[in-house]
């Protein structure tokens, strides 16, 4: 029996994560299937590729990054995960894991069994809907990263949906701690890491942005908007 | 824009006052606080951390040349005297290997805006030394090719013909400074350091006509046979040669710590009541001749860039003194040279021997250091604040830190009630500015803020 606060029905970003629009019985067998797991520190990969596929797993606090390494070890960031946000949906097929799964700040995860899970889903039309979410939701939100976009566009892009996605989580969203490195945020949006730089610098020159370390304040939503308007275009 | 630092000289009884023993504050917390326990693996952390921030700072270089021709007796420096040219060339080695090491932890498009070379005796290496050394730094990082760069190295003029200077500006460097110390040949020959005003009077002709962009001169108060007469002769030469900067020490005689020092008679030396005199005279000369007095013990022309930074609030202190432009990583080289990333401190091994090993070793040189907590970096901020602008914008940096400056500085706040009934801060809301009697006293100012202090510590120097 898991504790009051690792119970779905307990938890602040249910709203977003998979018990979503799930009645009071289905609640209570989500809780009753995930495990959770605390104490992530930062850097440790949690599934690495080719890792056999069990469960979905939801963040529950801090921020994980998934990435793949090619051939010549070369890194490839595949995408960030915030609290509520579900990882691991591209192994379903494979029942293997595609990518690695580091976390970039401490952390937390739960971790539902997918097979559980499926069966729960097969009575609660609540969980269904929420299941198709958050799987169209996932496709769709990646494409435009392979599109013909600006670094300016992409990075505009990217900060805006940082700062969606925290605001989505009842978090500050226009002054919050970047957990990823400009690094992995370059490899992210495919622009060298001295282009992000660079254009974040350009960003705080137009007084877009006032930026200390990792430490970012989105002063002029408009205007960043305004700039990432092709990608949203796109969308 | 500030309006120029109106310095007003205190009262001798205000300077027997606050004139007890403090920090410098080049760092926060002081290297008083470096521990063993921390070396190269916390440097290689901190320098990642800076690596992957959205916008990581520029980097200043220091190199220190630890060799000197002759000792100069009130030096408290790291320094080795000889002329041993095998021990030069192992320690030139060791440094291409120190650099080069260093340079690929850090991402190749941070960019060197700012380079000091220290000693020792920086000029101690020949042209052709100090080219291959130059050209190492330059192949292992990104040098800033702006005009604004601060490349700056100390000359000994005893050491370097005023015909090499042009080639100090060929290899980059574009601001020198002199160590001066006294004019007064008596002066001189008690600290075993002589040469004549016409020397540095061409070395810095050359200077000019090498285009280099300031010129600073460093002189000593506090030396066997000064008094206020003398001091004032070597102050109107000076101001004569007009440096765009000046930095007149106050030496500290801590014969206990540096062995050379014992070769100075204390006899000779000016009393606390004399060095209170030359401090106030100095203070009073420099302002009438036009320089603007801008923290501790340094002095700038009106239109220098330091001046000028001072005006903007882009001043910032470090290991080198004050500099232009704030947040730089600094990467120390060499024997005993200290690194500070991300408000952290590293010094390298300070004995050469160990230097040799440890970098030949690939060990990495850190010896010690002190890894900042979140606490120091609210500290630190706050004396950088006093140090370099002489006021603490409490609002500023409440933003910076989302906490309140008077909650978190409660005590600090409560104790500098003191200097405020004393006339030498005023605390308002917002800010505590530091009044002009107060100026000279920036460090008893600072040292209300500092949480790792000992009041009074023997270890540190004098502050008048």
């Amino acid at each position: 029996m898991n504790s009051d606060q690792s119970r779905c029905s307990a938890c602040s970003f249910g709203d977003l994560c998979l018990p979503s629009g799930s009645d009071d019985l289905t609640l209570g067998k989500l809780d009753a299937l995930l495990e959770t797991t605390d104490g992530i520190a930062v850097g440790r990969d949690v599934v690495m590729r080719g890792d056999a596929f069990a469960g979905l797993l939801a963040v529950r606090s801090g921020c994980f990054k998934s990435y793949t390494l090619d051939r010549d070890g070369n890194e490839q960031v595949q995408g960030f995960h915030f609290p509520g946000e579900i990882i691991g949906m591209d192994a379903i097929n494979s029942h293997k894991h595609r990518a690695n799964v580091q976390a970039l700040s401490d952390a937390s995860l739960c971790e539902f069994d997918y097979q559980s899970l499926l069966e729960l889903s097969a009575c609660s039309s609540g969980l269904q809907q929420q299941l198709f979410r958050l799987f169209s939701g996932k496709l769709a939100g990646q494409h435009w990263r392979t599109m013909d976009f600006t670094a300016s566009e992409r990075l505009a892009a990217f900060f805006l949906d940082i700062s969606e996605r925290l605001n989505q989580r009842g978090m500050d969203g226009h002054d919050f701690e970047l957990a990823m490195s400009r690094s992995d945020i370059g490899n992210y949006l495919s622009l060298a890491t001295e282009t992000v730089s660079r254009v974040v610098t350009k960003f705080k020159v137009a007084r877009l942005l006032q930026v200390d370390r990792k430490r970012v304040k989105v002063l002029d939503v408009e205007g960043l908007r305004h700039i990432a308007q092709p990608v949203f275009d796109a969308n | 824009m500030r309006m120029p630092m109106p310095v007003k000289v205190p009262s001798a009884e205000t300077i027997r006052r606050y004139g007890v023993s403090g920090p410098r504050y080049t760092s926060y917390p002081t290297a008083l606080s470096f521990s063993p326990d921390v070396g190269e693996p916390e440097l290689r952390q901190a320098i990642g951390a800076s690596n992957d921030q959205l916008v990581p700072p520029n980097l200043t270089l220091y190199a220190h040349i630890p060799f000197c021709r002759s000792l100069c007796y009130y030096c408290g420096c790291h320094k080795k005297v000889t002329r041993n040219r095998a021990v030069v060339q192992r320690y030139l080695t060791a440094l291409h290997r120190d650099i080069c090491a260093r340079a690929a932890q850090i991402d190749d498009d941070r960019i060197v805006d700012q380079l000091h070379w220290g000693g020792g005796t920086p000029t101690y290496l020949n042209a052709g030394q100090r080219a291959s050394l130059m050209d190492c730094i330059g192949q292992a990082f990104r040098l800033s090719t702006e005009s604004t760069r601060d490349f700056s190295i100390e000359i000994d003029p005893r050491t370097l013909p005023a015909s090499e200077v042009q080639g100090l500006a060929d290899i980059g460097f574009n601001r020198i400074s002199i160590g001066v110390q006294d004019f007064l040949p008596a002066v001189q020959a008690a600290v075993n350091r002589e040469h004549s005003p016409q020397l540095v009077d061409e070395l810095m002709t050359a200077a000019r006509d090498a285009n280099f962009a300031s010129i600073g001169l460093d002189l000593i108060y506090g030396l066997p046979h000064q008094n206020v007469e003398s001091f004032c002769a070597t102050l109107d030469t000076v101001v004569a040669l007009q440096p765009d900067t000046l930095s007149v020490f106050n030496y500290a005689h801590l014969p206990e710590r540096f062995p050379a020092q014992r070769l100075l008679r204390a006899d000779d030396m000016p009393d606390a009541q004399l060095r209170i005199a030359i401090f106030r005279e100095t203070v009073s000369r420099l302002s009438a001749a036009g320089y603007e007095f801008i923290g501790m013990d340094h002095f700038a022309l009106t239109d220098s860039p330091l001046a000028q930074a001072r005006r903007d609030g882009k001043l910032h202190r470090n290991f080198q003194g004050y500099s232009v432009g704030a947040g730089n990583d600094t990467l120390g080289f060499g024997a005993s040279a200290i690194s500070q990333v991300g408000g952290s401190y590293f010094q390298s091994e300070t004995e050469l021997p160990a230097y040799f090993d440890r970098v030949m070793a690939a060990a990495g040189p850190i010896m010690r250091g002190y890894v900042a907590t979140a606490e120091d970096r609210r500290v630190a901020h706050a004396i950088q604040d006093i140090m370099c602008h002489a006021s603490f914008d409490k609002r500023a940096w409440g933003a910076r830190f989302r906490e309140c400056a008077d909650t978190f500085f409660a005590a600090e706040l409560q104790g500098l009630q003191a200097l405020a009934s004393d006339g030498l801060v005023v605390c308002g809301a917002d800010r505590i500015d530091v009044t002009p009697k107060g100026l000279v006293f920036l460090r008893v100012v600072a040292q209300c803020f500092d949480r790792h202090s000992v009041r009074n510590d023997r270890r540190c120097s004098q502050i008048i």
